[in-house]
């Protein structure tokens, strides 16, 4: 009974499956479609695509030649051109499409849609160039997949969820009296934005203003030609100091959930207007914006006060109120956020454009390959927990494995396989839904806090308490049990004469 | 011929240029392979026991805390465990302040300390649940150790230890396999990148003996079998003030400015026998680098990446004036204060 009372429940997992786990790699299928005048240039270059893809590790890239049709001809622009074909060949998620068009300057257009244009001349290698290094990000995913520890990614996956806070800071109200309604700004901006691609990830917005927040940096006079004469300058090397001497005031950790910081900071005039130099002292803005992103923390625009509120002050006068400018901003803070999500692709490639973003959505290719690269991530990232945690369980014999926990596993383990089924089966949403659950199971597993109830109870120790407890317990029970057998030995000589 | 002689003196110098380009490579190879991949810095300091008489350690992980900080590492990344509150303890003379030495040379309490675990919350549990990121449900995100594969985590412990164990509190202690499991489980989840474990207790050496897993670099204030010595006494407040390795580590950090060049190899050696009286243990065959080209601040200080973005995106949704329209901003509800008489003074009338 005793042993039966301190035995450790263990529920049963599925182990063997989930170390098998790593002998199936992640591959994922892609569907490419090119479109030419002539059908001859569309099969060579298939061909030739074909066979800079086939020894690929990741992905299984189908190739499909879309057959030219009379009213391409009539055709005036590539995007009715485009319209055309997606008619007749309808796109899903992750798809690709590359449509010919004579005239382009560049050897290779990126649109804002799932599809690139390319001129006549265009070579194989440059349109594999491209799928690679834009469209499905080789790099990148070898970078997640890869076992070496020093190319390996150090960022976290994408997290289920994140805080987003802007926050305005202000130190010297009394001399930049700054208005700004910077909640209807988010709401007419970020929150849209987000909105629009939260498939992997979900964001709470939240605004706030910080008055007498001081950053702590050093900041040097520089003359100028303006009417203010002068202006500060701020040592890039200088930036992450001023981070760290920021985020304590911000105070992002009263919710439970990572937070991006974006801040917008408002410059006193004693102390601006404010702009960013290099080590080679050179003035870092461009276009009027003085802006700079430390992912994952967040970003940070410095929204210098217009020139006559700053003449004001030099001149000793009341300070102007004024309003921050919303649209300058909100554009800077837009960017930033494609940058700390890692959703914007910055690789350059020779002779390829890229069409700029318009709308307020990412461009199509470019969320899809985030949302790709994140389903991957999820998948990569669970099917390691969940491996070291089988190891370890295995390892520890008297930790206790709940059913929570056991269900956790098993719900892990059973949407990897079925996400990993949804990439080869060009079921890219899908996919993505299923691995971001596979991974927050994981980690719901991993960190369960029960998983640590008993560790301070093993196998030695329950010997070394119970063993002197019970054992002299034992000693007149046993001498009992002598007695009884000297009883009946006397009994049965009492009988026998 | 003449166009054979140039070709020849091309080939020439296209070798010398290839064989100039080897001589080079070695060395920016060693050298990427020797710089450090992290992304961001993490601190664990505890001070594992209580009791005024155990001043000094308090004043040893306020020493630490002070230098990571300075050096850095904000508050949100730095895990702060003090079983006892000294500064505000009946018995300090100087409320509000926790000396390293005498003459109150440097106040390490400062101005600002953000103790994340306190009193009775300083637990064998609790710093085993931290290390391995199992904490129960409710836990505060300020109390989680919340590092990545990019990280580089700082350990640094401080109590009365004895061969493999260090106590905590006065009723249990935490087992140098315990710690070596607890990593083991970091490493297993990739929550670091690389691990500087510091202890200074007795017996310090005996704490990193059972490690395994990779990265760890570890620096103890004593070897098996001896004792980690206290510096000095300060008459006024009748207690010793700090331990001798923390009180020179301290000495070491407080030169280090945020951009320095100094590396953890010098840092292991500040502390030699003469002065230190017990003899200090190194751990290095599980870390990969050589201690001695590692700056000191890829694990006291903390690099943010930052890079500057001045790209915008060119959508505007809505005119300038809709946002400065007063018509949107609420006004602020006017509220009135009542102040209540807290006498009533007709009654005494």
């Amino acid at each position: 009974m005793w042993w039966k009372t301190t035995s450790v429940h263990r529920a049963s997992l599925p182990s063997s499956a989930i170390e098998r786990l790593s002998d199936q790699p992640i591959k994922t299928v892609v569907h490419v479609s090119i479109y030419t005048q002539q059908p001859e240039r569309a099969q060579l270059l298939i061909t030739e695509l074909q066979n800079a893809f086939k020894d690929s590790d990741f992905w299984i890239v189908k190739f499909k030649q879309l057959p030219p049709f009379a009213k391409a001809a009539e055709t005036h622009t590539p995007a009715a051109l485009e319209k055309l074909l997606l008619q007749e060949h309808p796109q899903s998620e992750g798809d690709f499409m590359f449509i010919e068009w004579p005239k382009l300057e560049d050897e290779l257009l990126l649109t804002t849609e799932r599809s690139a244009l390319m001129r006549s001349d265009v070579t194989s290698n440059k349109i594999a160039q491209l799928l690679h290094s834009k469209i499905l990000q080789t790099y990148r995913v070898n970078q997640i997949l890869s076992t070496d520890e020093r190319i390996s990614v150090k960022s976290e996956a994408p997290q289920p969820e994140y805080d987003v806070v802007i926050s305005v800071l202000n130190p010297k109200p009394k001399i930049t009296n700054a208005q700004w309604n910077v909640a209807l700004a988010a709401q007419t901006y970020i929150e849209p934005f987000l909105a629009q691609i939260s498939d992997i990830s979900s964001y709470t917005v939240r605004t706030q203003w910080k008055y007498r927040v001081a950053i702590e940096a050093e900041m040097k006079q520089v003359r100028d030609q303006t009417k203010l004469g002068r202006h500060y300058a701020l040592q890039e090397s200088a930036l992450p100091h001023l981070l760290t001497s920021i985020a304590q005031n911000l105070s992002g950790s009263i919710s439970d959930r990572p937070v991006i910081n974006l801040v917008v900071y408002i410059p006193p005039c004693s102390t601006g207007p404010l702009h960013i130099y290099n080590k080679k002292n050179e003035m870092l803005t461009r276009d009027g914006v003085d802006a700079f992103i430390s992912p994952p923390w967040g970003g940070f625009i410095i929204a210098n006060p217009p020139e006559s509120v700053c003449l004001a002050y030099m001149n000793d006068e009341p300070p102007q109120q004024y309003y921050v400018n919303t649209n300058d901003n909100m554009q800077v803070m837009l960017d930033q956020l494609h940058k700390l999500l890692d959703i914007s692709n910055e690789v350059q490639v020779a002779g390829v454009k890229t069409v700029d973003i318009e709308q307020l959505a990412p461009r199509r290719w470019e969320y899809e390959a985030y949302i790709r690269r994140s389903a991957i991530r999820h998948i990569a990232t669970a099917s390691n927990t969940l491996q070291s945690l089988i190891k370890l369980l295995d390892q520890i014999s008297y930790i206790v494995i709940d059913d929570k926990v056991a269900t956790a596993i098993a719900n892990s383990h059973s949407d990897i396989l079925a996400a990993k089924a949804a990439l080869l089966e060009h079921r890219l949403m899908n996919a993505s839904a299923l691995a971001k659950r596979a991974f927050v199971f994981s980690e719901r597993g991993f960190f369960d806090a029960s998983l640590l109830a008993q560790l301070y109870f093993p196998d030695e120790q329950k010997y070394a308490i119970y063993i002197p407890l019970f054992l002299p317990v034992m000693v007149p029970v046993l001498s009992s049990f002598n007695m009884l057998r000297k009883l009946l030995d006397r009994k049965r000589k009492v009988k026998q004469p | 011929m003449l166009f054979k002689a140039l070709l020849l003196v091309l080939a020439i110098i296209q070798i010398s240029a290839e064989e100039y380009d080897t001589a080079i490579l070695p060395e920016a190879y060693i050298d990427a392979a020797e710089r450090s991949t992290h992304t961001n810095n993490w601190a664990v300091l505890v001070d594992a026991s209580r009791f005024w008489f155990n001043y000094r350690h308090v004043a040893n992980v306020l020493s630490i805390y002070r230098s990571v900080k300075r050096l850095g590492i904000p508050d949100s990344q730095i895990i702060l465990m003090i079983a006892d509150d000294m500064a505000c303890n009946a018995r300090n003379p100087r409320p509000g302040q926790v000396y390293n030495n005498a003459n109150q040379h440097i106040n390490v309490y400062g101005d600002d300390v953000e103790v994340d675990y306190r009193g009775y919350e300083v637990t064998v549990e609790n710093f085993v649940r931290l290390l391995t990121g199992r904490t129960q449900n409710g836990t505060a995100r300020s109390k989680k150790l919340l590092s990545d594969a990019g990280s580089n985590v700082l350990i640094y412990l401080t109590g009365h230890g004895g061969d493999g164990f260090l106590k905590f509190q006065d009723s249990e202690e935490i087992t140098s396999q315990e710690l070596a499991d607890g990593i083991q489980q970091m490493w297993e989840k990739k929550r670091y990148n690389e691990l500087f474990f510091m202890v200074d207790t007795c017996q310090a050496a005996s704490l990193y003996e059972k490690f395994i897993s990779p990265n760890v670099l570890a620096v103890a204030s004593s070897l098996v079998g001896e004792d980690s010595l206290s510096h000095h006494v300060d008459p006024s407040i009748g207690v010793y003030m700090i331990d001798r390795y923390t009180y020179y580590a301290l000495e070491f950090l407080e030169k280090v400015q945020p951009f320095s060049k100094r590396t953890i190899g010098e840092f292991l050696q500040v502390c030699p026998k003469r002065v230190c009286i017990s003899t200090v243990g190194v751990r290095k065959d599980l870390y990969r680098r050589d201690p001695m080209k590692v700056p000191i601040i890829d694990f006291f200080g903390a690099i943010r990446p930052t890079r500057v973005s001045t790209g915008r995106i060119n959508v505007t949704l809505a005119n300038e004036e809709d946002f400065t329209d007063v018509a949107h901003i609420q006004p602020k509800k006017q509220f009135k204060i009542v102040v209540q008489p807290q006498f009533i003074a007709k009654i005494n009338k």
